[in-house]
């Protein structure tokens, strides 16, 4: 109906509208039948990402995690989304289920606007935005090695997302860059993408290195240009983001082997990337092969980046070979992506080829009514395609709402919370407080200190011991559940902890079959 | 039937490298369409459905869904049971009708029972295979056969129709019965069209609208139907409807008309078989048409790359488009241990601690006994030892269960009915009837109206009922 009406309409911005509405109609989709935050009782990804994101918003900084003193990797998204919120804990669970919206939406808008040049006409920008964002998946992909892109990138990880949203930009402005002011501003840039999800900035300023290689060795004549241009701009870069790249060297040691880090052995890697897209991956190297011949700089910017992600897909085989390929659905997904935009211009181009006596409109029209069937919107069942979906049906338990409520509302934003490790995840992700360890982070630092605490804590033994090693690691608050108490191996009890004199029992919630939250405050009781 | 299953669960191991191979596969039958002799290239295309299809069907630790699935488990049973008693009527529980026809059928057409346990695991190979080879040998378009044969082997099931059910790959294992009529009704169907005049379609419909004899499982209705013969058989309807305007096949048109007619009426038949001949239909008619713009392809590829010259210009345009969209079809990438919970459920073995007791039940009981077991083992009774139970509701709830329970407790408190079936023995297992008092399966020894005549280190126990 809305491809009917754009006939009369007739402007690329209506079709546009009706890509940004089937976005919005997959996400209510997905997101009408939920009773709880999409996969927060059943992704450790969302919650570890609501627990960054929390923890800023209760007046934290931004540049360390949930887990107290830990440096945080990508610290632009919990800056934004707790300056969305107005530095509100309470908001952030209102508006984080509209942030994927926002994220998908958005990369369909700067695809379009972004990718402003001579070359790009705006009917093809449109099937660029309405390719990239709902035929870069396939129905059957959900039970694939890397599961449904769309669903992965932007429902799950909208932190992820808001790289591709910058993408766009990135290249709009590099193909822009006049002098030195535009290789400063394009390389702070790149920058900010490295701040917003930095193995996007990695690939990008991959892309940048093959765009200058290609133009060089293809003796173009502006290619001491382009160098120059790829080079400051990653120059730039790298000079801004040092000290963030450093940091996270330090924090977050990625260079060890690890068996978990190789391609699973049911993956046949080569093929995923490649043939298995089907059609969009024959459409997207047409694209490809477009825009080369286009040859204007952001044509060649596009495609060198799509080919940054196909290099980086096949080194991964060497990666694993080390037992050091993490992050693989990372670049699947960039793959996948940038692919289906590519697919969008070799659609158009084949079809001004077919027919090229008919009307853009209609050309685009056509096009865009013969991709319905494999687009998201015809086939996506989240019930079944999305495993977050079932989980989430549910509002979220009494056991997990009720004791974060009254962290989030009762105790200081800057305390650091001690106790079970799991439980913790949630305490940082609904109860907005930082916490000594969680499960599923990143080791944090003096590690061993902070097991001692929590034993300390938990068994007992010298008071004021334990008191100057919370003091140390500034822990005011232990969350106690059956499971951290079964974790000692001993036979302990609640009421022990009640009688402990430096322990202040503050909340506690009860439920079926003896289980317990507890909160105590640490320290000496109060009279 | 017997335990013994040619099935490997760790060719699961080997997924990677069997997708390769197919990639591979695909690549060496698009050169075959390209430079041999046409048989050849049928052949090679009917390799590579047999290996997308097989490798599934080996990898299965037990037939699909046995003792799994409901429908499969009553299949296998009423064969086990017919072939043990001589009696095909009555189902492998007492007193109830055998509704597995057409197996029933082939079993009294002489097939071994054990072959038939293999056969429905085999279906998604023979569904591709065998129908492509029929299109070969029998379409009257000569010219195209290879073409539609080609088309069928790498096309006939795609993620669309897939993801609503009825996909024929993954389909033909949940559809037994239809995915063995199938090659027979296309078979039908391709030679009734060849009746001259203006009777070939309507007879070829009249072949595909046998297909409303057969139930299948949740048959698509209204709007699912209509997306399902349209919008779901993208790309392939639209390029047969252009097809449509300049060549006219009774074969097709007749396929096309009576797998509609079969999908459009919906709980009367089984939407699976009628979809499958629709697709064919569809891909048969794009087949009579696609002469030309093969033609074209290949001359163009020629073009572009010399060296690809020599074979004629429409078998090089088929050879590219296969070696182009074969390695992403659907028969490529399937995945059944993903996408199907019984497929999953199959990879499990099935316990050879039950061999001995069902080879004592098989061997040392009369063929028309009829035994009591728990839910859990009646149909293992009836599959492996080929006799009758009383009850097996996780398969088949009758309509006088509750008789039936009544029944059971009084067989097993020793005091057998005079009325309803005549109960001969009972199998316990350690676990079985604990809510009515068995504590172990030994239990019963010595009771009044029990003689023991089979027990086992795992447990088992055979009792006689004496009355």
């Amino acid at each position: 109906l809305w491809l009917l009406l754009s006939l009369r309409v007739k402007r690329p911005g209506f079709l546009l509208a009706g890509v940004l509405l089937a976005i919005a109609w997959l996400w209510g989709a997905t997101h009408w039948p939920l009773q709880s935050l999409y996969g927060l009782l059943t992704s450790s990804d969302r919650v570890g990402n609501l627990a960054l994101v929390q923890v800023v918003a209760a007046g934290n900084s931004p540049l360390r995690t949930a887990q107290a003193g830990q440096l945080h990797f990508e610290p632009f998204w919990g800056l934004l989304v707790a300056t969305l919120s107005g530095f509100d804990p309470d908001r952030v669970l209102a508006i984080y289920p509209f942030l994927p919206l926002l994220a998908c939406l958005g990369f369909a808008l700067t695809l379009f606007f972004g990718l402003r040049a001579a070359g790009f006409s705006p009917w093809e920008r449109v099937l660029v935005a309405a390719f990239a964002t709902l035929l870069s998946s396939a129905p059957f992909e959900y039970a694939g090695t890397y599961r449904v892109p769309w669903a992965m990138t932007f429902l799950l990880k909208p932190n992820h997302a808001l790289g591709f949203v910058l993408l766009p930009l990135l290249l709009g402005a590099f193909a822009r860059i006049e002098g030195w002011r535009g290789r400063l501003g394009v390389g702070l840039l790149l920058h900010l993408l490295g701040w917003v999800f930095v193995i996007h900035m990695a690939f990008a300023a991959t892309g940048l290195v093959i765009f200058a290689a290609w133009s060089y060795w293809a003796r173009r004549e502006e290619r001491r240009r382009d160098v120059l241009d790829a080079l400051s701009v990653i120059g730039v870069n790298a000079v801004v983001v040092s000290p963030y790249v450093a940091m996270i060297l330090v924090g977050y040691p990625f260079l060890y082997a690890s068996p978990r880090a190789m391609i699973p052995p049911f993956s046949a890697h080569l093929l995923e990337a490649t043939v298995k897209q089907g059609a969009i991956f024959w459409l997207g190297l047409w694209g490809l092969r477009v825009l080369a011949r286009r040859g204007d700089r952001l044509s060649r910017a596009f495609v060198s980046q799509v080919a940054a992600g196909y290099v980086i897909w096949a080194s991964v085989l060497l990666l694993s070979a080390l037992q050091m390929a993490r992050e693989r659905d990372e670049i699947y997904y960039w793959v996948r992506f940038l692919t289906a935009a590519a697919a969008g211009i070799g659609a158009w181009d084949l079809a001004s080829r077919f027919a090229s006596s008919v009307a853009p409109l209609r050309r685009c029209a056509a096009v865009l009514a013969l991709a319905i069937p494999w687009s998201l919107p015809y086939w996506w069942d989240p019930l079944v395609m999305d495993s977050y979906v079932p989980g989430s049906l549910s509002p979220v338990p009494d056991r997990l709402r009720l004791p974060t409520d009254f962290i989030r509302s009762q105790i200081d934003p800057k305390a650091i919370v001690a106790g079970d490790r799991d439980y913790a995840r949630y305490v940082a992700a609904l109860g907005a407080r930082r916490v000594s360890l969680a499960d599923h982070f990143h080791a944090a630092p003096r590690y061993k200190d902070r097991v001692r605490l929590e034993e300390e804590l938990v068994r007992g033994g010298d008071a004021s011991a334990s008191l100057e090693l919370a003091r140390e690691l500034g822990v005011s608050y232990l969350v106690v559940t059956p499971r951290l108490l079964s974790s000692t191996g001993e036979a302990l009890r609640r009421a022990e902890l009640d009688a402990r004199p430096f322990l202040e029992r503050v909340f506690l919630w009860e439920g079926p079959e003896r289980d317990f939250v507890a909160v105590y405050r640490i320290g000496a009781r109060r009279p | 039937v017997t335990l013994e299953w040619f099935g490997s669960p760790e060719l699961l191991g080997f997924v990677a490298p069997w997708r390769y191979a197919l990639a591979a596969l695909a690549l060496l039958w698009a050169a075959a369409v390209a430079r041999a002799p046409r048989l050849a290239a049928v052949l090679a295309g009917v390799l590579y459905a047999i290996a997308a299809g097989g490798f599934w069907a080996k990898s299965l630790a037990r037939p699909y869904g046995l003792l799994e699935e409901a429908g499969a488990t009553r299949r296998a049973a009423e064969v086990s049971v017919a072939a043990a008693t001589g009696s095909a009527r009555e189902s492998f529980v007492v007193g109830e009708a055998a509704t597995s026809r057409v197996f029933l059928a082939l079993l009294e057409l002489g097939l071994a029972p054990d072959t038939l346990k293999l056969l429905p695991s085999a279906l998604p190979v023979l569904c591709l295979g065998a129908v492509g080879l029929i299109v070969f040998a029998l379409w009257s378009r000569r010219e195209a056969a290879l073409t539609g044969a080609s088309l069928w082997l790498a096309f006939a099931t795609s993620d669309l129709e897939a993801a609503r059910g009825l996909g024929v790959l993954p389909g033909a294992w949940s559809h037994p019965e239809s995915a063995l009529l199938l090659p027979a009704l296309v078979g039908f169907a391709l030679l009734l069209a060849r009746l001259p005049g203006r009777l070939g379609a309507p007879a070829a419909a009249l072949v595909g609208l046998l297909a409303l004899g057969l139930r299948g499982a949740g048959p698509p209705l209204g709007w699912d139907a209509v997306l399902l013969l349209t919008l779901d058989q993208m790309p392939w309807f639209l390029l047969a409807a252009l097809a449509a305007r300049h060549v006219s096949d009774p074969a097709s048109r007749g396929l096309l008309a009576g797998g509609g007619l079969v999908v459009a009426l919906g709980s009367i038949g089984d939407a699976w078989l009628g979809q499958a001949l629709f697709r064919l239909g569809l891909l048969l008619t794009v087949a009579t048409a696609s002469a030309e713009p093969l033609r074209r392809i290949g001359e163009r590829a020629t073009i572009a790359w010399p060296r690809l010259a020599g074979p004629a210009p429409e078998r090089l345009g088929l050879a590219l488009v296969l070696c182009t969209f074969v390695p992403s079809a659907f028969a490529t990438w399937w995945d059944p241990p993903r996408t199907d919970p019984v497929a999953r459920a199959s990879q499990e073995p099935i316990s050879p601690a039950l061999g001995p007791v069902m080879s004592f039940i098989r061997e040392q009981t009369p063929p028309d006994a009829v035994f009591l077991a728990s839910p859990d083992y009646a149909p293992a009774v009836s599959v492996f030892g080929g006799r009758r139970v009383l009850r097996a509701p996780s398969v088949l709830v009758t309509a006088d269960d509750g008789r039936r329970v009544r029944m059971e407790g009084a067989i097993l408190a020793g005091r057998p009915p005079g009325d309803g079936p005549r109960v001969g023995f009972v199998l316990l297992a350690p676990g079985d009837f604990k809510a009515r008092g068995i504590g172990r399966p030994e239990d019963l020894d010595g009771r009044p109206g029990f003689r023991a005549r089979y027990a086992d280190a795992a447990g088992y126990r055979v009792y006689e009922v004496v009355r």
